[in-house]
């Protein structure tokens, strides 16, 4: 599984993230971020605007 | 009395046919003769251990017992606080950390009576392996040490089955106890997020950790979770709400209960091997025998659940290690930081998606709950692999059987159903409702009890 971001855009994300990685760990870990590519797609589904996340809470009253 | 159970141990010491001196030093000589082909122990603790049991069974001898862990001896997951003891997170990183605290459930367990063996093997902090460039060798599977525990609780999965700790603990993020549990042929039970404190346990995702107990038998975990569980403070996800009686209907049968099969998930979406396909069918032809309603259910594809969990839990753990990914990116095994640098590359935007698609998909799993009490669902695919031939991707390849009830939160039990063509564990999981591990139990404790599988134990420990 090959990954859709090209080498050169992968080796800016990893600059901007302050990882200061060997040439070889950079093309093992480009390898892997293909499944990641995937998994982000499957969690982009269209949704109503209204669709809240899992971290919105109803604050309990006081009893 | 090679391999008492937990129950079985609390009614001899009870009764006072052995001291829980005798089953400390009894557990320590299995250490020292197994450990060194297993390697499920980072740090035995015996002088402790000794110290623990003569206060047991000085209580024992009162006629002041403090109940069925008195004098049992267990062993804790080294990301469990333990104070004045070395907890490492089974990583270089953390290899002189001694904390001046205990973890909430290890002392709640203190203060039940157990017996603390030491400190378990687990994947560096509970995320990358099996490992083979840490300062300890990965945990070893006693039905075969050539093959895999599964993990992260590998030293847990490996020292119970093995008969060296009668129990111990684990933590589960997308699967930690119910893995090794599964492959080391043992009962696991990720409780409902919530009821076990997480305080004084170092993290890896704070929205997906579970702590939770595993124990040769279901009977064991629900006795050993009546001490983990309570609402604590200084855990801000900890449920306020009273502690049920998980014991009470542990012989109640199945019977009127509603299990739903989402065949697909172990069918279609990742299909288990046929040993295990089979024997996920004979647990439920059992369940149906003893009086339960099965029927099939359809819910979102699991890797819509892994998708969502995975993105989730490491950016999650990638917040708290950032620090340590910059500036010792080397320090960490191999595993761990190219699985943990994922984290760094997610966006914030598709982090939000994720957590909008946990909202529905929690939705979803409560809405399949409306008429049913269990879901019955594979845990691995097949027998656990050889340790040598687990891919680095190996949790992103294909969806896991465990993560749908880490993103939506709710009791998940592994255990044994068998064992394949090499002669290793297969299991199943049972989940439940939120808070209703009681029921998980109770199906748990009628297919055990139905089934001749807690019978056996691995060649390699005696068995």
């Amino acid at each position: 599984m090959k990954p859709k971001i090209s080498e050169a855009d992968f080796e800016a994300l990893i600059r901007r993230a302050g990882l200061d990685l060997t040439a070889e760990q950079r093309a093992v870990i480009y390898q892997g971020y293909a499944y990641v590519e995937a998994m982000a797609e499957r969690v982009r589904t269209p949704r109503g605007r209204e669709a809240e996340p899992a971290t919105i809470f109803m604050p309990e009253m006081p009893t | 009395m090679p391999f008492p159970t937990i129950a079985e141990a609390a009614r001899l010491i009870a009764t006072k046919e052995i001291s829980p001196i005798e089953l400390t030093r009894h557990c320590l000589d299995r250490i020292e003769t197994l450990d060194g082909t297993l390697h499920s122990f980072i740090l035995p603790t015996p002088e402790r251990a000794l110290a623990d049991a003569k206060g047991a069974e000085a209580r024992v001898m009162k006629g002041a017992s403090k109940g069925p862990l008195d004098g049992i001896p267990i062993a804790h997951k080294d990301i469990y606080n333990t104070k004045g003891i070395r907890t490492t997170a089974h990583s270089r990183l953390l290899e002189h950390n001694d904390p001046t605290e205990d973890a909430t459930t290890v002392r709640l367990l203190a203060d039940a009576g157990t017996v603390l063996l030491g400190k378990l093997a687990t994947h560096e902090f509970a995320f990358g392996g099996p490992s083979f460039d840490l300062p300890w060798p990965p945990a070893r599977n006693p039905w075969n040490p050539d093959h895999f525990t599964s993990g992260s609780s590998s030293g847990t999965g490996a020292a119970v089955a093995a008969g060296l700790i009668l129990g111990g603990t684990g933590s589960d993020t997308g699967g930690s106890i119910r893995g090794p549990a599964a492959l080391c042929g043992i009962a696991g039970i990720k409780p409902t997020y919530g009821l076990v404190s997480r305080a004084g346990i170092i993290p890896l995702a704070y929205s997906l950790d579970h702590a939770g107990p595993m124990a040769w038998t279901v009977e064991d975990c629900a006795i050993l979770l009546q001490a983990m569980a309570g609402h604590d403070p200084a855990d801000p996800a900890s449920a306020s709400r009273p502690v049920p009686n998980f014991g009470a209907d542990l012989g109640r049968g199945v019977k009127g209960l509603r299990i739903g099969v989402p065949r697909h998930f172990h069918e279609s979406d990742h299909p288990v091997n046929e040993t295990t396909r089979r024997g996920i069918e004979t647990a439920l032809d059992t369940f149906a025998g003893l009086g339960a309603e099965v029927r099939e259910i359809t819910l979102s594809p699991m890797a819509d659940y892994q998708a969502c969990g995975f993105l989730i839990m490491v950016t999650e753990a990638y917040a708290l290690h950032e620090p340590w990914m910059k500036s010792s990116f080397n320090a960490y095994g191999e595993l761990l930081r190219d699985r943990m640098a994922m984290g760094a590359l997610i966006s914030a935007s598709d982090h939000m998606q994720a957590l909008r698609r946990r909202r529905e998909l929690c939705a979803e799993m409560a809405a399949a709950f409306a008429d049913l009490d269990l879901i019955v669902t594979a845990c691995q695919p097949a027998e656990a692999p050889r340790i040598d031939q687990v891919p680095k991707w190996a949790n992103l390849e294909k969806p896991g059987f465990t993560m749908p009830f880490n993103v939506t939160g709710y009791p998940a039990l592994s255990l044994c159903t068998g064992f394949g063509a090499g002669g290793l564990p297969l299991a199943m999981q049972i989940v439940g409702r939120p808070f209703d591990e009681a029921t998980v139990f109770r199906a748990g404790h009628a297919y055990e009890t139905a089934m001749p599988w807690r019978k056996r134990r691995p060649a390699l420990a005696g068995g």
